[in-house]
């Protein structure tokens, strides 16, 4: 298995995209039974996968995946016709598939699973059809091509045709045997080591490859490999052994005739190789690389920035019109630079997108309701590091707006709506921000409902209630723990979870908006940066040294003499057009005395935490900067206050600001 | 046979293994870093990185004197790279292992944070543990 474990990565990624095809082609199979490129396509999925579970010696999903792959094969024959039942099995077994999967991810085994259950349920629906193996068979019966019997060689290195005549002797024949493998194959090279398995288990000798051993192991090689070996067996067997493996596309196996025979046939078979692997290699010319190598490019990128504009500030001064020139375009090269390599980084939402058709298929089943989900900009791309962030967000989102926005068929034919409610998850790029909205078409949030709430939790009062917009009330739902149902047996109002999701798109540096209408229902905005290691921040000074608070988290900037901050509960305040604002000294906060706090106009910087406004007194404000965020290093990964820093074009350095973490 | 580069704070002779070491620059300005533990100077922008600086003498308990320190030892452990402000660097030693005595913890804190007394001629030079000294194992498990 150790040759093995280096294709584990590459298995799991394959078969997880295979998953991801199977839930697709299923649930267009549930839409329309009919289908036939549906029960194309899943068939060929299962098949695949089950080929590359064999290679991988993973015997239960295996056989999972070949017993679905049969009863598809009936399906797609149109012998049994699809129904609700058949769809639903299905997608138990893909269910399993995944769990596999999983399991294989995570302990490199398959796990507990039991698929013999899986197995036997499939086996029963098939009835008595068992047709679909041969058919399977067939096809690739095809694939095995005996061209001419023998091929004559001149061309080989004279120690070859020494132990091919001795070998002649011992009563072995001399194959050359070419395999290729299918385009779309991604296992390549774990494909071929399966291939010397299967001739060393038959004890034949493999005296040469073209390309050599090492080429193959490292994929260094199109689609086909030639072998030149020496075997007991029969060359017929041989291609069968070998088909047995799959995701192959040809195996031509000829008897080697050594000889002057004109060395003609090999070279033009050479050629048309070569030029097949040319155009083959304008198609496959993409790299997988190392998350972290794409950091450290940030990082250096990072640096050239701030390089960049630290020269620019010290030649600034001195005006030389030369050095203007090659500045700017300095700047535009780095700039372009700083583009591209962000551009590397970022993957489509889609990566995220692809498992709610399934999941709202799932939910709305449980909960007797119609929803269809349609899916925008699903092309729009994120850093890698959000997308993977933002799933369990959406996952809240999309199961709050199926579970308490969208009513029941009926109820929603009484108030004249179709009975098949709508969620629609929508994502597209504005500026340096990337929206992604989730809007159901349901009943709508009860402002009046959320109102109460808070106020029977004391977090806001009647008269202020009174006066402030829907959106400010929406806010609430956010408040860890708040819902709006009264009976605590009950699982959840809207609020479950919306607590989570605030915290988890705030942490990367994003924002949440609610819009909502009675009936009409209701929309949630995520806006997110583009990328998470440039952000754009408010530089300030304390007591001689410069913070950044993320610009995302700002509300405004105000200036306040020092007799309009109260006292109240022993706690600083400050009325902020008409609402109160708990007010903290950053002096005080970071063990800095000085008179500054006390001057007469303070520089107060306002910004939205989860639940409340919050005012910070600086020193002085700075400006807009957009910089690179750097970790503080391990030794500093869990102090209170700050997040990260960054190196200003002065070359000192600016701490930047967690809010949450500092105390009010 | 270790390789140990020998440096002063105060008074006291001190070392580490020389492969622990990546450099030694002159001691840059500091950016103080509040709600950091008391051990953590503070941070310094080493060629567009931020590098922690730890106060030895304060983990140690060493008297430090009045001088300034004028040189940062940078140690790079795992990849982690942390600064050390001493007085001066001296040399790089060789030494045998029966010139290391293992130390007699008189002094809680030193407790696992030396590898021994090493003593070459007159001198007695306290070679230290890095990776215990920084603790960076736990953090990691914290962080």
């Amino acid at each position: 298995m150790s040759e093995m474990d280096a294709y584990l990565g590459v298995f799991v990624d394959e078969a997880r995209e295979h998953l991801q095809n199977l839930n697709d082609s299923l649930l267009a199979i549930e839409e329309n039974p009919n289908d036939k490129e549906a029960l194309n396509e899943m068939f060929r999925s299962l098949h695949t996968l089950k080929g590359m579970a064999g290679t991988m010696g993973f015997e239960r999903l295996t056989k999972l995946c070949h017993k679905m792959e049969n009863f598809l094969g009936i399906l797609r024959k149109g012998e049994i016709l699809v129904t609700s039942e058949i769809v639903d099995k299905l997608f138990l077994g893909v269910d399993m598939i995944g769990e596999l999967i999983d399991n294989i991810s995570k302990t490199t085994d398959e796990g507990d699973v039991n698929v013999d259950e899986m197995v036997n349920t499939i086996e029963h629906m098939m009835g008595e059809r068992e047709v679909v193996e041969e058919e399977v068979k067939e096809e690739r019966e095809e694939i095995g091509e005996i061209e001419g019997a023998e091929e004559v060689f001149t061309a080989l290195e004279e120690e070859i045709v020494h132990v091919i005549k001795e070998a002649k002797k011992q009563g072995y024949n001399p194959y050359h045997l070419v395999v290729k493998l299918q385009p779309e194959t991604m296992l390549k090279s774990a494909r071929m080591y399966m291939v010397f398995k299967k001739l060393e288990d038959i004890g034949a000798e493999i005296l040469k490859t073209i390309p050599d051993v090492q080429s193959i192991e490292e994929e260094k090689f199109d689609l086909e490999v030639e072998f030149f070996l020496i075997a007991k067996r029969d060359k017929n067997d041989i291609r069968k052994i070998i088909n047995t493996i799959s995701e192959i596309d040809k195996i031509i196996i000829k008897d080697i005739k050594l000889g002057k025979g004109e060395a003609k046939v090999k070279e033009e078979k050479r050629e048309k190789i070569e030029t097949g692997s040319r155009r083959k290699a304008r198609v496959t010319r993409t790299v997988r690389v190392d998350i972290e190598k794409l950091d450290t490019l940030m990082n250096l990128m990072g640096e050239l920035v701030i390089a960049r504009s630290r020269i620019v500030e010290t030649l600034k001064k001195y005006q030389i019109k030369d050095v203007d020139e090659s500045l700017a375009q300095l700047s535009r090269a780095t700039l372009d630079l700083q583009n591209v390599v962000m551009k590397i980084r970022m993957i489509p939402v889609s990566f995220v997108f692809n498992r709610f058709p399934r999941m709202v298929r799932d939910l709305s089943r449980e909960l007797g309701k119609r929803v269809k989900l349609i899916i925008r900009g699903q092309e729009t791309e994120l850093d890698r590091t959000v997308v993977d962030e933002i799933g369990d967000p959406l996952v809240h989102l999309i199961r709050n707006a199926i579970d308490h926005g969208i009513e029941t068929p009926n109820e929603r034919i009484t108030k004249g709506k179709p009975p098949e409610g709508t969620v629609e998850l929508t994502a597209r790029q504005e500026g340096n921000s990337v929206i992604i909205e989730v809007a159901d078409d349901g009943r709508g949030l009860d402002r009046m409902a959320i109102q109460h709430a808070a106020i029977e939790r004391g977090l806001l009062n009647e008269n202020s209630a009174a006066t402030m917009s829907d959106e400010e009330i929406y806010q609430y739902i956010f408040v860890s723990g708040f819902s709006t149902k009264k009976d605590a047996s009950e699982v959840s109002g809207r609020g479950i979870g919306m607590d989570v999701v605030k915290n988890v798109i705030e942490s990367l540096n994003g924002r949440v908006y609610i819009q909502s209408q009675p009936d009409k229902g209701t929309r949630v905005s995520i806006v997110l940066p583009l990328t998470l290691a440039i952000i754009q921040v408010l530089l300030v000074r304390v007591a001689g040294n410069v913070y950044a608070f993320p610009i995302v988290n700002i509300d405004s900037t105000i200036r306040a003499s020092a007799t309009e901050i109260k006292k109240v509960q022993d706690k600083d305040v400050l009325v902020v057009r008409g609402e109160i604002v708990p007010i903290t000294f950053l002096r005080r906060v970071f063990g800095f005395n000085g008179v500054k706090e006390i001057s007469d106009s303070l520089n107060v910087v306002i910004v939205r935490t989860r639940d409340q406004k919050r005012g910070f007194v600086v020193d002085e404000l700075l400006g807009q900067e957009d910089i690179v965020i750097k970790s503080l290093g391990k030794l500093l990964s869990n102090i209170p206050y700050f997040g990260g820093g960054a190196i200003l074009g002065d070359g000192s350095i600016a701490l930047i600001m967690d809010i949450a973490g500092i105390p009010g | 046979m270790p390789e140990i580069l020998e440096f002063k704070i105060g008074k006291q002779k001190l070392a580490f293994d020389v492969d622990s070491v990546e450099m030694v620059i002159e001691h840059p300005k500091v950016t103080p870093v509040p709600g950091a533990p008391n051990f953590v100077k503070g941070i310094i922008n080493l060629r567009g990185r931020i590098v922690t600086l730890v106060k030895l003498d304060e983990m140690l308990d060493l008297d430090k004197g009045e001088e300034e320190f004028e040189q940062v030892l940078v140690l790079n452990i795992g990849g982690e790279e942390v600064g050390i402000p001493v007085h001066s660097v001296d040399e790089v030693l060789m030494v045998n292992e029966n010139e290391i005595e293992t130390p007699v913890s008189q002094h809680e804190k030193y407790a696992n944070k030396v590898k021994g007394i090493v003593k070459k001629e007159d001198r007695l030079i306290m070679y230290l543990d890095v990776r215990k000294i920084l603790n960076l194992e736990n953090k990691e498990q914290e962080g």
